[in-house]
């Protein structure tokens, strides 16, 4: 009897295995094809491979950086990039200092309306960002911002998700370290930013992961913001090489790996605070 | 308590708040309302822009694109959010246990999450390239004939489905799985001495424990996808035959193709209330019962 249960089971975490490598291959398979085609030699080897289906299809017989050299030389992707690091590091500060600002005096002052407000931002979080993007043109265009990074970094600063991460975190911080801070006379800034901010790296980490993701994953907004070559962003480049017959396979899928290596090194080594962070935000009312 | 000092200046904590509140009225709240007015507006002769209550909306009512859209979008998230969630819940439920490979696993499935959409459905858009892809040599391998895929308009929604549940069943996973680790293991256990089975165990004791976040994630999946953008501007283009043309990339063409913002924020308009509508009737129905 136990042995038949045991057998069972053993059967049971077999099956379970199996599921869960297919799982795992599924997510994984086009990043793979992706990977091994990136490094091929030319083009024409892409579609040579594909058919017959072999282990060629995903691995090149010569490893070559021709694709990436020439994304950077001819196709000039290195500014995207950039562009896409300063405005993804720039909402990250600023987000920084207003969102916990306003977090700070959720979680540390009473004072009227204050639910309210909570509930708004925590609304305001919940629209989806193409929702505004066509009339918010006409309002960033009024403001003579079209076509600049701050079309870009503006708009996606405040974040009611995050204001509502950084108040559960202040919470717990013990106010008698914020009121022994006031009885030596330090002022509401200087606390925040020098007793607050250093006691507070992990939600600080956790706020700036997803304000990367949300900015490396918007495409409506800097699509029709800032399409320009000088300010255009990662993935409105990559956008633009499907749309040219003459960019190469190899090109773009170089492209497309560079821009799922640059967020996957911040969120593997960094994926408990992400996960912290959402998930802290999604378990509450 | 803290302290009375700081608590005395009443004005402080609106100050604090305020570049947050002001940059959510400018940048969100505005632009909204600013969509719902401008749907009432056209352009007359010579660029005036006037007045012209439903006029918009009466034009739009007789497109036959845009009630085409309508329904793309309806049948597009008739299946896509459910899909999207049970395959979160499935997934949260089957990865959570606390093994080495199992933990390694999840890493390798959040992958994903970190993929802008942009680049899934440029990579996604190769391997199903009807000639050259890779799918369709896996699909001779097995004696499948080639497929059109996104070529073919009884297709194309489809295909459009899968690519989003590859980008986005594993972010509302992250939520779910959260949700399901609070659940107290007390709880499996006063279950097991009532002698429930497994399906009763996941009805009445895993799923309702999951609701905080199982709300949340349903609110949140329902918004994205009823607007849901970027796969069809970068996969179909709307097409074929307007098989995949949803009522956000009819608005976006209408603004940024033909400049007739009119229609635009009409459409945006009509979004924002099946939002509401959609929304109060899941609210109605996920609110706590105590």
């Amino acid at each position: 009897m136990v042995k038949q249960k045991t057998r069972l089971t053993v059967i049971l975490n077999i099956i379970y295995f199996i599921i869960l490598v297919l799982l795992v291959l599924y997510t994984l398979f086009p990043i793979i094809w992706s990977l091994g085609n990136s490094f091929r030699t030319d083009d024409s080897k892409i579609f040579r491979y594909v058919s017959p289906l072999s282990i060629y299809t995903f691995i090149p017989k010569n490893f070559s950086l021709n694709s990436y050299k020439s994304l950077f030389t001819r196709w000039q992707f290195l500014r995207p990039l950039i562009n896409s690091l300063i405005v993804s590091l720039s909402t990250i500060i600023l987000g920084f200092v207003v969102n916990g600002l306003a977090g700070f005096a959720f979680a540390k002052y009473n004072f009227k309306g204050k639910n309210i407000l909570f509930s708004f931002f925590l609304f305001s979080f919940m629209i989806p960002f193409e929702m505004i993007a066509i009339p918010l043109y006409k309002t960033v265009g009024h403001m003579g911002l079209l076509n600049t990074r701050m079309a870009l970094i503006l708009p996606m600063i405040s974040n009611g998700m995050i204001v509502f991460l950084y108040s559960q975190f202040f919470r717990d911080i013990p106010s008698a370290l914020i009121d022994s801070a006031v009885i030596d006379g330090a002022g509401t800034l200087k606390i925040f930013f020098e007793l607050i901010t250093p006691l507070s790296k992990p939600v600080i980490i956790s706020a700036s992961l997803m304000t990367f993701i949300q900015q490396w994953d918007a495409f409506l907004w800097p699509l029709v913001a800032a399409s320009e070559k000088k300010y255009k962003v990662v993935q409105v480049a990559i956008s633009e090489f499907t749309g040219e017959e003459k960019v190469e396979w190899g090109i773009i899928l170089a492209a497309t790996i560079i821009a799922i290596a640059i967020p996957i090194c911040f969120l593997v080594p960094l994926q408990k605070y992400y996960i912290q962070g959402i998930s802290s935000t999604g378990l509450k009312e | 308590m803290l302290s009375k000092k700081i608590n005395k200046k009443m004005i402080e904590p609106y100050l604090l708040v305020l570049p947050a509140l002001i940059l959510i009225m400018v940048f969100k709240i505005y632009p909204i309302l600013y969509s719902v007015i401008g749907s009432f507006f056209v352009k007359a002769k010579g660029g005036i822009i006037k007045f012209a209550w439903f006029t918009n909306y009466k034009f739009l009512f007789n497109d036959p694109t845009f009630t085409n859209s309508l329904w793309v979008t309806f049948k597009l998230n008739i299946f896509i959010t459910p899909i999207q969630i049970i395959l979160g819940i499935a997934m949260a439920i089957y990865l959570n246990r606390n093994f080495k490979s199992v933990r390694i696993a999840r890493t390798l499935i959040y992958i994903p999450v970190a993929i802008n959409m942009v680049v899934a459905s440029t990579i996604w858009n190769m391997l199903l390239s009807p000639n050259q892809g890779p799918i369709n040599s896996i699909f001779a391998k097995f004696g499948i004939a080639p497929q059109p895929f996104l070529t073919s308009p009884n297709q194309a929604l489809t295909l459009i489905i899968i690519i989003c549940c590859w980008k986005g069943v594993a972010y509302w996973m992250i939520f779910l799985l959260a949700g399901l680790q609070n659940v107290s293991p007390s709880l499996y256990e006063a279950g097991k001495i009532d002698g429930t089975n497994y399906f009763q165990e996941l009805f009445f004791i895993t799923i309702p424990m999951m609701k905080n976040s199982l709300k949340f994630v349903i609110i949140s999946d329902t918004m994205i996808n009823l607007f849901l953008f970027v796969p069809v501007y970068m996969l179909t283009g709307g097409g074929p035959q307007g098989s995949t043309d949803t009522l956000m990339y009819e608005a976006y063409r209408a603004a940024f193709k033909f400049a007739n913002y009119g229609r635009s924020y009409s459409i945006v308009t009509i979004l924002l209330l099946i939002t509401f509508i959609i929304i109060g009737i899941q609210m109605h129905f996920l609110k706590n019962e105590d």
